[in-house]
């Protein structure tokens, strides 16, 4: 579906992505996980040719440039930033937006109604955009990138500043979007998104990709072992059976397999007060690729 | 062209909900509009100078005197340094329909033999004045008047010209067989007596005091002149020559232009504006990305600010009207509204570059308009500012759009006249729509 070969875009002294190479299958929901300034809005408009790269090429499937009118078509885009036009209603904004993909009469109603649908707008959608809340907005913000139907759909952070239940709303829809067979690059800073949603992640930091792979791939390669806390209720017991290093009565160990320690220490007979195991997750995956967290 | 239209559209439907922005392209405007018609008639011109030009048809040493005796006076400016040619006296009354001069003084063949003689029968100057100067009409007959007194002064003053002016009085009289021999007897004797105590005096005078202010001043007290007002421009239409409407509606005519200026700034100022919010808001990214050309944004920009203003003329026209504004010739204010429209898209274009967001466009942008307007006449009109910024306002594009109503409304421009602010609106149109998309396109990526 998308071929990116080694991206390079600079602004001034700011090199914004590094040398990114990438391919998108269709039908995949494919994720950009990185914190703020990691590059993932720069690569997202270069790959629609909005921005002209200083080097490295990007090509649909059919070999077409994304800047021709055709494949711009087939595309759908989210803002970071809500795009809107405050001024008019959510029903008028999708007009706009849909008769400049060339929709009109009965099909322009259908999918407005249909993305009005998707996104739950629809007893609002007669009122002006200002005075919607921040997760009406963002609700529409998606429902514009949507409305002519579009096969390829780029949602840049579609979560950012929402309360949890549009958020949740949201998730239902990308997975009905998903659910369509509709390919979509999906770009977070939170990484329970990109774990619940995307198909492949690519983690990228300073505008480079550090790692890509799907969420179990990647956490088996990157995310190392899982941590054990245990409390025990008794510290009198022979230290030297024990896995890991005791602090008071905290025991702590790092393993691939926590379960046969534990198994272990049950069949010691040990007596616990509390256990607690941290198995990886993206969170550490970034952590141990970068040495800093996803969001300081 | 279709998604150009549509684009329009939607700039044209956000303006209708924009309150403020509806208030600056039409309310403000409509009010300048009335606030100047109404306060024209009121300024106060006596300090001004005249920038007039002088004909001298007649070429005489007595015509010369009259034009260094106009001169003297302070008051005016001669454009022109009195040469003439049958071709000059319609150059320099178009120049005065056009606003370029107040005034066009005309001395005709013969003027120099009776000028000065208060009992000849003169012959008339003939004046022609810019319609909107009426307020300065009566200062111009006085000095015209001051100086044929000075004439008078200057033949009493000088020997010579003394004793040729009593010859040929006493001729006069002498061959006016309509008079009773003894009403010519007593004229003689009167001219006689008055000539001995003119020649004491004067002469005096001369030699101790060369100051004649008083002698003119006292002369312009008699019919020395007789001053003929020339047609220029359009006349007022006859419906409304009738009481006060006669004087209210020439006032309109002259503060529409400049209250339809302010309009067109309004729109100008608000799709800059629009343009650089939409770009702040992000709409503008998503325009992008849609299957349209970056050219087909701006053109839809640029139509519906075209729109807007030629919407906003219409109205403003519509309302001076009203009011009792007759423009002269509706095809070329259309003309004029046309060319306008462009110059303003194109301005419109370069604003929306001069800042990154809608609050430092908004403030450059008015910045702009207000300096163009000052410079342009927009603010007060040209024929009251004083030289140096009449000559700065060929910088201005307001200077050339308040020409171009102007000339249509009621300075009676012909259509190859109207080409020449026209021409200047076009240009600085195309100028600023190039300049604008360059840095625009820059801009965006
Ligand atoms: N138009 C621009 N001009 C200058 N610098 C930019 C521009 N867009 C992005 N950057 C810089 O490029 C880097 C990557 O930005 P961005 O792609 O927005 O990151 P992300 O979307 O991952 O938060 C940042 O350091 C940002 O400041
Ligand atoms: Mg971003």
């Amino acid at each position: 579906m998308i071929r990116i070969e080694g991206l390079y875009k600079r602004f001034a002294e700011t090199v914004a992505v590094d040398g990114v190479s990438l391919q998108i299958a269709s039908g995949e929901t494919f994720g950009l996980l990185g914190p703020n300034g990691a590059g993932k809005s720069t690569t997202l408009q270069l790959i629609m040719g909005i921005l002209t790269p200083d080097r490295g090429s990007v090509t649909f499937s059919g070999n077409r440039d994304p800047r021709e009118l055709a494949a711009r078509r087939q595309l759908g885009f989210a803002p970071q930033q809500l795009s809107l036009y405050e001024e008019l209603s959510g029903q008028e904004n999708l007009k706009f937006f849909s008769r400049i993909y060339g929709l009109k009469g009965n099909r322009q109603q259908q999918q407005i109604d249909w993305a009005l649908e998707l996104t739950g707008l629809q007893n609002r959608a007669q009122d002006p955009v200002k005075t919607y809340s921040g997760g009406m907005k963002r609700r529409l913000n998606l429902a514009l990138a949507v409305v002519h139907d579009p096969s390829l759909i780029l949602l840049d952070e579609p979560t950012v500043g929402i309360d949890p239940q549009s958020r949740y709303h949201l998730f239902d829809n990308i997975e009905q979007l998903q659910a369509e067979g509709r390919t979509i690059v999906y770009t977070t800073h939170y990484m329970d998104e990109a774990q619940r949603l995307c198909d492949r992640i690519a983690i990228i930091d300073r505008g480079r990709i550090l790692a890509l792979d799907t969420v179990d791939a990647l956490v088996t390669q990157y995310g190392g072992r899982s941590e054990v806390r245990v409390e025990l209720a008794d510290v009198a017991v022979d230290t030297g059976s024990l896995p890991g290093t005791l602090t008071g009565h905290m025991l702590q160990w790092k393993s691939d397999t926590p379960l046969v320690e534990l198994a272990a220490l049950a069949a010691a007979a040990v007596s616990v007060r509390s256990i607690e195991i941290t198995r990886p997750n993206l969170e550490t995956v970034f952590l141990n690729l970068t040495g800093h967290k996803l969001r300081d | 062209m279709h998604n150009v239209l549509v684009i329009a559209r939607k700039d044209l439907q956000l303006l209708l909900r924009d309150r403020l922005g509806l208030f600056f392209i039409l309310a403000f405007p409509a009010i300048m509009g009335v606030i100047f018609g109404a306060i024209t008639g009121s300024f106060q011109t006596d300090q001004a100078i005249l920038e007039i030009a002088v004909i001298d048809e007649d070429h005489s040493p007595m015509s010369a005197r009259f034009v260094a005796a106009l001169l003297e006076t302070g008051s005016v400016q001669i454009w022109n340094d009195g040469e003439s040619s049958p071709s000059d006296r319609q150059q320099a009354l178009d120049r005065v329909r056009r606003g370029r001069l107040a005034a066009a003084v005309v001395l005709p063949s013969g003027f120099g033999e009776t000028a000065g003689i208060p009992w000849s029968e003169p012959v008339a100057i003939e004046v022609g004045i810019d319609p909107s100067r009426t307020a300065e009409r009566g200062m111009l007959e006085g000095l015209l008047l001051r100086a044929a007194g000075d004439l008078f002064a200057a033949r009493l003053r000088d020997p010579a010209g003394r004793r040729a002016l009593f010859a040929s009085s006493r001729q006069q009289i002498e061959r006016a067989d309509a008079l009773p021999a003894v009403t010519r007897g007593l004229l003689v004797q009167l001219l006689n007596l008055l000539q001995t105590e003119a020649e004491k005096g004067l002469d005096r005078q001369a030699t101790d005091d060369p100051d004649t202010s008083n002698v003119s001043a006292f002369s312009a007290e008699l019919a020395l002149a007789r001053v003929e007002f020339l047609p220029i421009g359009r006349e007022p239409a006859v419906e409304i020559r009738t009481a006060w409407r006669d004087k209210v509606g020439s006032r309109w005519d002259l503060s529409f232009p400049q209250g339809i200026l302010w309009g067109v700034l309004g729109c100008s100022a608000g799709f800059a504006i629009s343009l650089v919010r939409e770009q702040q808001q992000g709409t503008f990214l998503r325009l992008q990305v849609a299957p349209l050309a970056r050219s087909q944004i701006l053109a839809g920009k640029a139509i519906a600010c075209f729109v807007t203003v030629l919407t906003v003329i219409a109205i403003m026209v519509g309302l001076g009207c009203a009011l009792g504004m007759r423009p002269g010739s509706p095809f070329l204010l259309a003309l004029a509204a046309l060319c306008i429209a462009c110059c303003f898209v194109g301005i419109m274009l370069v604003m929306s570059v001069t800042g990154r967001t809608a609050e430092a466009v908004n403030g450059a942008a008015w910045g702009i308009g207000v300096l163009m307007a000052m410079f342009g006449g927009g603010m007060v009109p040209l024929v009251f500012m004083p030289g140096f910024m009449r000559t700065i306002s060929i910088f201005s594009p307001v200077r050339w759009a308040v020409e171009a109503l102007e000339g249509a409304i009621w300075r009676d421009y012909s259509t190859m006249e109207m080409l020449g602010p026209c021409g200047v609106l076009m240009a600085i149109g195309s100028i600023g729509f190039v300049v604008g998309t360059l840095v625009l396109k820059r801009r965006t990526g």
